[in-house]
């Protein structure tokens, strides 16, 4: 005979159960059976263009300088939506219009952009000159810190500990 | 009251279930910054990160797709809503939500939630590092923000 209690009991525990287990998936992955994943989603408009289109898209999403009281900048796929209904001149004269952009002709900004492409490569790992940007755990104690060898963080990984680096760097941002 | 007995330490873990990763959750501090960023905590609950930003939404927006791009993870959705943004983007079989909301004039409060596969299974390292890039981006633009206007200054 089941009792009420252990029913109760049991649907506590499968509530419990639950979220625990996605908290340590990560860990269990190889092991465990994972839910289906979700259907991926259908190229952007911004992906559907060429290579040759997405570097001057690109060109002018990064050339915008969004204000506080401003026209909000456009996106990669909103950028790339203009482009569907014109030319890149077209392009680049709404968003001039909207007061995004304030250089003189697309050329400028494609030749800029090409110019920072090769100075800055797109991938990159935190500058070690700047402040560093520190993840703490709730008592103050640092758990990954983005100057000491790029940001680690996650997991059971405890990379440092100590409010020393806390302190070096308001130090240092000062 | 032996239900209770059984039933009460369980309502206690339920509860308590987003302190494991840490003694009272994850903390996030940003330390030294130029963008008005200056040291501060946030908390992450069940892989869900925070931040607030001393930056206008227009620009942790524009910082936000920014990243995303650099990520290489494409923007999936980006609507407006009454009290800021609300961005998607995708990751392999992740889909990466980001709520941005405009707290004040010049303050952005952002949160991130990344979601593995199936709904209950967050990526908060992934979140993390979203936000971590994020404040990057904000730091580099108001670097290139001052240096723009150093040379304007100094041309006339």
């Amino acid at each position: 005979m089941i009792r009420t209690p252990w029913l109760v009991a049991s649907a506590m525990m499968l509530a419990l159960a639950t979220p625990a287990r996605a908290q340590y998936a990560g860990g269990a992955a190889g092991t465990e059976t994972r839910a289906p994943a979700p259907t991926p989603p259908k190229p952007s408009s911004f992906e559907a263009l060429s290579a040759g289109d997405r570097k001057i898209g690109r060109a002018l999403f990064l050339a915008q300088r969004p204000t506080a009281s401003g026209p909000a900048p456009l996106s990669l796929n909103q950028i790339a939506d203009l482009k569907a209904h014109g030319s890149w001149a077209k392009v680049f004269v709404q968003m001039q219009s909207r007061g995004l952009l304030q250089a003189k002709n697309l050329g400028q900004i494609v030749n800029g952009y090409q110019r920072s492409e090769t100075r800055h490569p797109p991938a990159r790992v935190s500058n070690s000159n700047r402040a560093p940007t520190l993840v703490t755990g709730g008592d103050g104690s640092v758990i990954a810190s983005s100057q000491r060898g790029g940001i680690s963080h996650g997991g059971d990984v405890v990379g440092e500990t100590g409010t020393a680096d806390i302190a070096a760097a308001d130090k240092h941002s000062r | 009251m032996k239900i209770l007995r059984i039933v009460a330490p369980m309502t206690l873990g339920l509860l308590l279930q987003g302190c494991a990763a840490g003694a009272i959750g994850i903390t996030l501090a940003t330390a030294g910054a130029g963008a008005g960023m200056t040291a501060g905590v946030e908390h992450t609950l069940n892989g869900i990160v925070y931040k607030t930003f001393a930056s206008p939404a227009n620009e942790v927006r524009f910082a936000t797709l920014k990243t995303l791009d650099r990520m290489g993870m494409p923007l999936t959705d980006d609507q407006k809503t009454d009290t800021g943004w609300k961005l998607s983007a995708s990751a392999k079989d992740r889909t990466v939500d980001i709520e941005l909301e405009s707290l004040t004039d010049m303050t952005t409060r952002i949160r991130v939630v990344a979601n593995e596969g199936f709904i209950f299974l967050k990526d908060s390292a992934t979140a993390t590092e979203i936000i971590l890039q994020t404040a990057e981006t904000l730091q580099d633009d108001a670097a290139v923000a001052r240096g723009e206007r150093r040379r304007k200054a100094s041309a006339q």
